[in-house]
């Protein structure tokens, strides 16, 4: 199963990614984390996600950009939960130094690399286009990758969830996510 | 409980005074309520706003709500949904940002129904119509 798990800051994205992932694994889970802790309130936020994925049977590896270069360490995986492609991106553009355009390139090259590589591959990514702050250039090209890689996951992928405050609301894949009674 | 939430002028109270029937006596506003009182009609509006003001008094604003609700299980809550913006660079913004999903989320698990209003829309996401 190929998932894109979407949402706002703080709207229980994780959590409905997590429950999907133990529920459609029978192999071995591996989770890709994508954010480095660069300062207290990343640490916090870490550790938060620690906790929560505690007890779930998650290995976790943290690639913070360029997961090509991994893809071999996930192969014994049957499931990996990436989280979330919107910091993967922001690492691509802002420590890798690639322009939007490269961007876009090769992480849907990435992504289609690792859902040849496991089996299940569930991605947490954020909703970030319905405000206006009259952002930067700088800024609005970020905020297009995001919505052009979304869009690019969810044209192949499984299932597509939007969850609204921990609510998840199946955009894509209804019947593949009924075969799991009481996942949500 | 019923918990409405949805975009900023979206057409929220408009849908909760026309599901329930209500005047506009029945219905706290976040923004200038007081704290005590808060959660005392049949409506709360303006959720976000209630939850700026608990957060710049130094209460926590999971446990003020949550108590509140507590007290008056049948109250219908609206909220603005604040989440789906790239992340604030102030990090008091950050705060009111993090802090709203997260009381969302927990209201949401409690609530019998969840609305999302969606250019005057409402869209039932959990709870069944005419059911409990």
């Amino acid at each position: 199963m190929i998932a894109l798990i979407c949402g706002g800051v703080s709207s229980g994205k994780s959590e409905i990614a997590e429950s999907l992932a133990v529920a459609v694994n029978k192999g071995k889970l591996a989770y890709l984390a994508t954010l480095s802790p660069h300062d207290d309130e990343c640490g916090k936020r870490i550790e938060r996600h620690r906790q929560m994925r505690r007890g779930k049977g998650f290995e976790t590896f943290e690639f913070p950009h360029n997961i090509e270069a991994y893809l071999d360490q996930l192969l014994p995986y049957e499931t990996v939960l990436l989280e979330c492609m919107s910091t993967l991106i922001a690492n691509e553009m802002f420590i890798g130094g690639r322009n939007p355009h490269e961007t876009i390139k090769a992480v849907a090259a990435d992504i289609r690399r690792l859902s040849q590589t496991v089996k299940n591959v569930i991605i947490v990514s954020s909703t970030v286009f319905t405000d206006f702050k009259g952002y930067d250039q700088f800024t609005q090209n970020y905020i297009e990758v995001i919505g052009k890689i979304n869009c690019d996951i969810a044209a192949f992928a499984d299932v597509v969830i939007e969850s609204v405050c921990s609510v998840p609301v199946i955009h894509k894949g209804k019947r593949e996510i009924s075969q799991y009674e009481d996942l949500f | 409980m019923i918990f409405i939430i949805g975009g900023n002028s979206q057409g929220k109270l408009e849908f909760a005074k026309g599901l329930l029937g209500l005047q506009d006596g029945s219905i706290a506003d976040g923004e200038e309520c007081s704290f005590h009182h808060a959660f005392d009609k049949p409506v709360l509006n303006k959720l976000h706003m209630l939850i700026k003001r608990v957060l710049a008094e130094d209460i926590d604003p999971m446990e003020f709500v949550m108590a509140g609700i507590e007290r008056n299980p049948s109250i219908t809550v609206i909220c603005d949904e604040l989440g789906s913006g790239v992340v604030p660079v102030n990090q008091a913004d950050r705060e009111i940002q993090e802090q709203v999903g997260r009381i969302q989320c927990s209201i949401a698990k409690k609530a019998e129904k969840v609305y999302r209003v969606y250019c005057s829309l409402p869209v039932l996401i959990k709870g069944i119509e005419n059911g409990a």
